[in-house]
């Protein structure tokens, strides 16, 4: 127990040195290094181009860095599942789900995500969600169905195949339909949803493959006002009550100032900002974020009030 | 007023190109009639001398008695198309899957497949049926291979490009869940290219329907193999009935396939 504890001084994910540069020569990442501990809401800004999009899609590996590494703490090595900073609390929990749990077979290591390939990373990724700014949800299929693919990776292939899952997968899904209020449209046609919907579908799917980190990339982007600040209460929601690590890509200032606890600032593939946002007032952060952007502030890196 | 505007026009699109391409165009048609031996004049000569009179023959009127023994030939055609299209079908979806470069990234591998694509895809379903009809001795079963393999190619091609057209975010998705190649598949392969894949089935058969009625001339069964007995017989009026409920049958499977596949996609 005590060994463990002391790796719980590590942080969960640690990015080394990382850098990524496309086969046709584009530089998309160039050395970034940063920590994140459990339970934080880490916003990344910066225009477009910049690479955050890459540095989300690095974390979970769908596409490869060229160098460096990106470490996960206390990941139970067995299953590839992680335990998080605190492993305690991860392991009462599962300790109250299940009374047979062993916590003495759990053999909690750091991972390096880069190193590892085919059915590992694949039980690895299980604990990274994603959210996209398309959704990007099976239009054609109930949201149930959608909700259900979250827990594809906890079930033999021919399973899956025919789209039997067991009931308690189906509990697994209901329960994070209603976490995200829309345990109503369990068997609606995932294409008769609100844009606001689908993203919460997606929210749900997250939920449902059991993620103890979530990459939100420009998760509201195609949303109107309205329903961004909806779908960002969500998130928060997660992340508070569920303490889900959130790493999210956005446009807007005011979100990020809002949401997050968290800025980094990426500029041309480089980490050139990262603050706490409680540690510096708010117009200040504003003014440092034109050296992110290399320009003003403008309206237009607003959502504006919530009417 | 209007006309101050005109200094100030960009100037015209040159239309060298387009005028040189009509030209080129023409000089292919009509050099390519010349060598083909197409007389303009030979053909209507012919249609006053011949053509009245075998119309006459064949429509005027034609034989309604063998109607009902015209059906079973016109039903076999359509089973065999049937039969035809499913198993073409059947192959034809992973054959795609193997073909489409955005699914499976080996190199050699899609390339192989697409060359055994566009050489099923070459050759014509009658040249086919002849294959198979000395393979097997003639009857329906030579055709419902001929009719497999050409529906194979040609729904295999239409769909692998289905599938490289896909909406790469949900592929995106199932990955981040940790999803394998098979759930890839299964869930954001198969709903995106599904309604375009049973659509390539339905025209592939609405295509093999009329295929098939042709293919009994090289005795790979259905109603063709009529045609030619009674051109041979010269009993025009017979085949007068059988185009005439071929073409009903084709405009009847045609009608209802397409407005299946117009709600599809």
């Amino acid at each position: 127990m005590v060994a463990i504890i002391l790796r719980g001084a590590k942080k969960m994910i640690k990015f080394q040195n990382v850098s990524k540069t496309y086969p046709n020569g584009t530089i998309a990442l160039t050395d970034i290094s940063v920590e994140i501990k459990e339970g934080e809401f880490v916003a990344i800004l910066g225009l477009s181009g910049a690479g955050k999009s890459t540095l989300l899609r690095t974390l979970n590996q769908i596409i490869d860095c060229t160098e460096g590494n990106i470490l996960f703490n206390n990941v139970d090595i067995n299953t590839y599942e992680m335990y998080g900073d605190d492993p305690s609390k991860e392991i009462e929990k599962r300790k109250a789900a299940d009374p047979d749990f062993d916590s003495s077979l759990l053999n909690l290591q750091e991972v390096d995500i880069t190193t590892i390939k085919g059915k590992d990373l694949r039980k690895m990724r299980s604990n990274i969600g994603m959210i996209f700014q398309n959704f990007n949800i099976i239009k054609r299929m109930s949201v149930l169905q959608n909700v259900l693919t979250g827990r594809v990776s906890y079930n033999p292939t021919w399973r899956t195949i025919l789209g039997l899952f067991p009931e308690a997968d189906k509990q697994i899904a209901y329960k994070a339909l209603d976490k995200v209020d829309i345990l109503e449209k369990t068997y609606h046609r995932a294409s008769d949803l609100s844009g606001g919907q689908m993203q919460r579908v997606a929210i749900a799917r997250s939920l449902a493959q059991n993620a103890k980190i979530l990459l939100a990339d420009e998760p509201v982007a195609s949303l109107d006002p309205i329903t961004t600040f909806e779908v960002m209460e969500f998130i928060k929601k997660i992340n508070v009550e569920d303490g889900i690590t959130v790493i999210s890509n956005l446009h807007h200032v005011d979100l990020a100032l809002r949401y997050a606890t968290r800025i980094v600032g990426v500029r041309d593939g480089k980490l050139v900002y990262d603050i706490q946002i409680k540690d510096r007032p708010n117009k200040l952060i504003i003014d440092d974020l034109e050296k992110v952007y290399g320009r003003p502030i403008g309206q237009d890196d607003f959502v504006g009030d919530e009417e | 007023m209007i006309s101050k505007f005109e200094h100030n026009l960009p100037k015209k699109p040159n239309k060298t190109k387009f005028y040189s391409n009509v030209i080129i165009f023409a000089l292919i048609i009509i050099s390519s009639a010349w060598f083909a031996g197409f007389n303009i004049i030979t053909l209507f000569q012919n249609f006053f001398r011949f053509g009245f009179r075998l119309i006459g023959q064949i429509f005027f009127p034609p034989d309604w008695g063998y109607f009902d023994n015209a059906i079973p030939p016109l039903l076999e055609t359509i089973q065999m198309a049937i039969v035809g299209s499913f198993i073409g079908a059947i192959f034809a979806f992973p054959a795609a899957v193997l073909a489409a470069n955005n699914f499976i990234h080996i190199k050699w591998l899609n390339k192989t497949v697409r060359v055994l694509l566009n050489i099923t895809r070459t050759l014509p379903a009658l040249v086919l049926a002849s294959i198979f009809v000395g393979l097997f001795g003639s009857g329906s079963f030579p055709g419902v291979i001929a009719l497999s393999i050409f529906s194979f190619g040609l729904i295999s091609k239409m769909t692998y490009e289905s599938i490289e057209s896909i909406d790469f975010g949900q592929v995106e998705a199932l990955m981040s869940v940790g999803g394998n190649k098979w759930n890839i598949l299964r869930y954001s392969i198969l709903p995106q290219v599904l309604p375009q894949f049973i659509s390539y089935t339905l025209y592939a058969f609405e295509v093999n329907v009329r295929a098939a009625a042709v293919l009994g001339y090289v005795g790979a069964g259905g109603i063709g193999q009529k045609y030619k007995i009674f051109l041979q017989l010269r009993r025009f009026d017979n085949v007068g009935t059988i185009i005439i409920i071929s073409f009903v049958a084709v405009l009847i499977i045609d009608t209802i396939s397409s407005s299946i596949r117009r709600r599809l996609v």
